[in-house]
């Protein structure tokens, strides 16, 4: 459901917003609105707001049908914050499904007149090692220099390989049914939480005792923890929080969790 | 509901929104939902109200 309870925060059930600020919104703003759905003809906002984009998380890999791999988890949510006009009509980005990204929000529909958050990045079919957070472009990634908007801050978990900026969380790592003892699965790192550092995700299962192999954890989202792996041959759980990723699809072809959708949050 | 934000044939974004409509003002372009049994992913081609990741054909040396 849309939420657009102008002008004081949502508090509708299911939302995990977090009582602690975002330490990188400017001081002295206050949250006046929160959009979990795709809204438009949005009107009362002062000639300038904070915004944070908050991405949908990414879905879980699929675990390998063959050869006992679980699943890498799902990325948490990429997020930013930006100093933007008024605006009228915002969209929310869905969870990812079927070991897809999540989806992008943004404000008045990017790229034509405003910024965007990339998606959470997807776990990967039967290896979570490539369960790389989404960046995060604004314009078509010419931000830096763009005289219209202020970019306050941003921040997900940086993985390897990626930028140092504009990073979602990564999932976990399925683990893997090879027996042989070595590279038991790791957890996957989230995206962030309300202090803007990365959640952590679960372990995932262990390996050395073909057939094993379950799927990674979940990233977390906002203000949300990060999933557990999967034990033996079972999926991961999925990270809680807006954003969050789905969790790992276990060994032999299980399936991933989908990721929870993202949302539009609105200061000044 | 969940929708499919559609360019060219291609999901471009997957969002929330209540409407079919809510959607497709907000985005300035097409959207379709999809469910859990027809799912979007962000790259993959739509048609005849499918959605399908593109096939790459990959070039031989023959």
């Amino acid at each position: 459901m849309a939420q657009s309870v102008f002008p004081v925060p949502s508090t509708a059930a299911g939302l995990s917003i977090s009582s602690e600020a975002l330490s990188n919104v400017p001081a002295g703003l206050t949250l006046r609105n929160t959009y979990t759905s795709t809204t438009t003809g949005i009107t009362g906002q002062p000639d300038v707001v904070c915004v944070v984009l908050i991405s949908g998380g990414g879905a879980g890999g699929w675990g390998a049908s063959a050869n006992s791999i679980g699943g890498g988890g799902g990325g948490g949510a990429s997020y930013a914050i930006f100093t933007v006009p008024k605006f009228t009509a915002c969209t929310v980005g869905a969870g990812g499904t079927s070991s897809g990204a999540g989806g992008a929000s943004s404000v008045n529909s990017f790229p034509i007149a405003g910024p965007s958050g990339n998606p959470g990045c997807d776990g990967r079919y039967g290896n979570g090692s490539s369960a790389n957070g989404g960046a995060i472009l604004i314009k078509s990634g010419t931000l830096y220099t763009d005289y219209y908007y202020s970019i306050l801050y941003e921040m997900g978990n940086s993985n390897s390989g990626q930028s140092s900026y504009w990073t979602g969380g990564k999932g976990g790592w399925g683990g893997y049914g090879t027996g042989s003892g070595a590279n038991a699965g790791a957890g996957g790192a989230g995206g962030f939480n309300g202090s803007l550092t990365g959640s952590t995700g679960g372990t995932g299962a262990a390996n050395g005792a073909a057939p094993s192999g379950g799927g990674g954890g979940g990233g977390g989202g906002y203000s949300g923890a990060g999933g557990n792996g999967g034990t033996s041959g079972a999926n991961g759980t999925n990270g809680t929080g807006i954003g969050s990723g789905g969790g790992g699809g276990g060994n032999y072809g299980g399936q991933g969790g989908s990721g929870s959708a993202g949302a539009v949050l609105v200061y000044w | 509901m969940n929708f499919a934000v559609i360019k060219d044939n291609k999901v471009i974004n997957i969002i929330v929104a209540e409407t079919k409509e809510i959607a497709e003002e907000a985005t300035g372009h097409t959207c379709f939902e999809y469910t859990d049994s027809n799912p979007a992913v962000i790259g993959f081609g739509y048609a005849d109200g499918v959605f399908e990741q593109f096939t790459i054909n990959e070039a031989t040396n023959d």
